[in-house]
């Protein structure tokens, strides 16, 4: 890598870091982990950078999502909780929203990336498709057990999430 | 609310990621993908004087000399220490201390229920309630108390108002997300980083705020101070760029040190942190910073 390529990659992370670690954190729910996955998908973007500069974004996206995946499938299934905690806030609005960060944070990785890809990157199904690797009906499908693994890990939000 | 509340639900996930320093990521990537380089080309080389040659042939790829007259190549891969070595941190967990009748109740208003174990199992022992200790806490002039929970299996950061009951950050649920001592890929313990954040979704409804370290006391460390460098999000941010200072509480093998931060600086601004830890003489032994991800 030239200078030239080393400061525009640079710049790059710069201008994009910012976003970027909050799609990290979302995939992952922690920000060690978080921290971790942006690097190696940076490291894997700097490694191509000649091939992907012109949309680098699009890129390091993809990394990351390949790479939780490939976790998910080294590690196994996580084993989140059967229910979650009761929740004490006293601010209804407050309590529900909270209840249903943590629902989403208790999927596993596979289950919540697909509701990430739809819901905060807002990406067609096709989209998504491609980026995880399997068949558009495969994502509605996940989208429908994702949600409906929501709705069993906090009932409360069942009438909230009656999304189409 | 529907789809949309999701979005925001996932909004605020997000919203809790702390700023990351850009140069630190370019400058790992830059070097992981070198390495990377090298070991493909390792992979494919006929044999070990073929390797050595393209090693070397790499290195001098990445850092060209700056010709004569030529503007020298920004560094890209500054220290990230200040010139200190990273914290050798303990690679197993201080013995848990004997807490007083008034410390065990302190940890109970806190933890009021077995906590909810991020990536572990909730309510087994070294999970639960009444294992957790108080292994150092500090005070904010303004009364608020910062604390280190922990077991020998799992810590939490928790913070109580003046009036000894937790605020409200910390009863977000009745039961607190405890999470697991993790180690780095030298098997050392890693420094528990508490970033405020104020883009959260819920951050103006919520108070007790502020940043904070915390974890085991390396081996031969007296005295741990953080300076945070306050930074105004955008220029228009009503916030004056200072640097907020705290010297650590060292207790039972564990140390603490935090600033309490305003809703102001909450919302329009973002913070690194120095941690620097020293030794019986006061000499520097050790520094990171908190804006970076962990090196150790």
């Amino acid at each position: 890598m030239n200078q030239e390529a080393r400061e525009s990659f640079a710049r790059f992370v710069a201008a994009r870091s910012g976003s970027l670690i909050r799609t990290a954190y979302v995939l992952t729910g922690d920000q060690h982990a978080a921290e971790d996955l942006l690097q190696s998908a940076l490291t894997r973007t700097a490694a191509k950078w000649k091939g992907v500069r012109e949309n680098p974004d699009a890129y390091v996206r993809k990394a990351m999502y390949h790479e939780q995946v490939g976790k998910w499938r080294r590690h196994g299934r996580e084993h989140p909780a059967e229910r979650l905690p009761d929740r004490g806030a006293d601010d209804p609005d407050v309590d529900l929203r909270l209840t249903l960060e943590q629902a989403l944070l208790a999927l596993t990785p596979r289950r919540r990336m697909v509701l990430v890809l739809r819901y905060y990157e807002d990406l067609a199904e096709s989209e998504v498709a491609s980026i995880m690797g399997c068949s558009v009906g495969t994502v509605r499908s996940q989208t429908h057990r994702a949600l409906a693994r929501l709705r069993e890990l906090a009932p409360e939000l069942a009438e909230h999430l009656e999304i189409a | 609310m529907s789809d949309e509340a999701l979005r925001e639900a996932l909004r605020g996930i997000a919203d809790r990621a702390a700023a990351p320093s850009p140069d630190y990521f370019s400058d790992r990537a830059l070097r992981g993908a070198i390495h990377r380089r090298r070991l493909t080309i390792g992979g494919t080389a006929a044999g070990i004087v073929a390797l050595v040659a393209v090693a070397a042939v790499s290195s001098s790829s990445f850092l060209p000399p700056a010709a004569e007259g030529e503007k020298p190549a920004p560094n890209l891969v500054e220290p990230a220490n200040h010139g200190l070595p990273t914290p050798k941190m303990p690679k197993t967990v201080p013995a848990m201390p004997r807490n007083t009748p008034e410390e065990l109740a302190t940890v109970r208003s806190c933890l009021r229920a077995d906590p909810w174990v991020k990536g572990g199992e909730s309510g087994k022992p070294g999970y639960r309630a009444q294992d957790f200790r108080l292994l150092a806490s500090q005070r904010y002039a303004d009364g608020m108390r910062v604390l280190l929970l922990g077991t020998e299996k799992a810590h939490t950061v928790c913070r109580l108002k003046p009036d000894g009951k937790p605020t409200s950050r910390d009863l977000a649920g009745r039961r607190k997300v405890v999470q697991e001592w993790r180690t780095g890929p030298d098997g050392r313990l890693k420094v528990i980083q508490q970033q405020g954040n104020g883009l959260a979704s819920n951050a103006e409804l919520l108070d007790g705020w502020d940043h904070n370290v915390a974890g085991p006391v390396p081996r031969g460390v007296t005295r741990i101070t953080v300076a945070y460098t306050v930074h105004a999000r955008h220029p228009s941010s009503p916030v004056t760029e200072t640097t907020l200072t705290a010297e650590a509480v060292l207790r039972n093998g564990f140390f603490i040190a935090g600033v309490p931060i305003s809703q102001e600086t909450l919302h329009g601004a973002w913070m690194t942190g120095v941690v620097t830890f020293y030794g019986t003489d006061g000499d520097r032994l050790a520094s990171f910073d908190t804006g970076r991800p962990h090196p150790f």
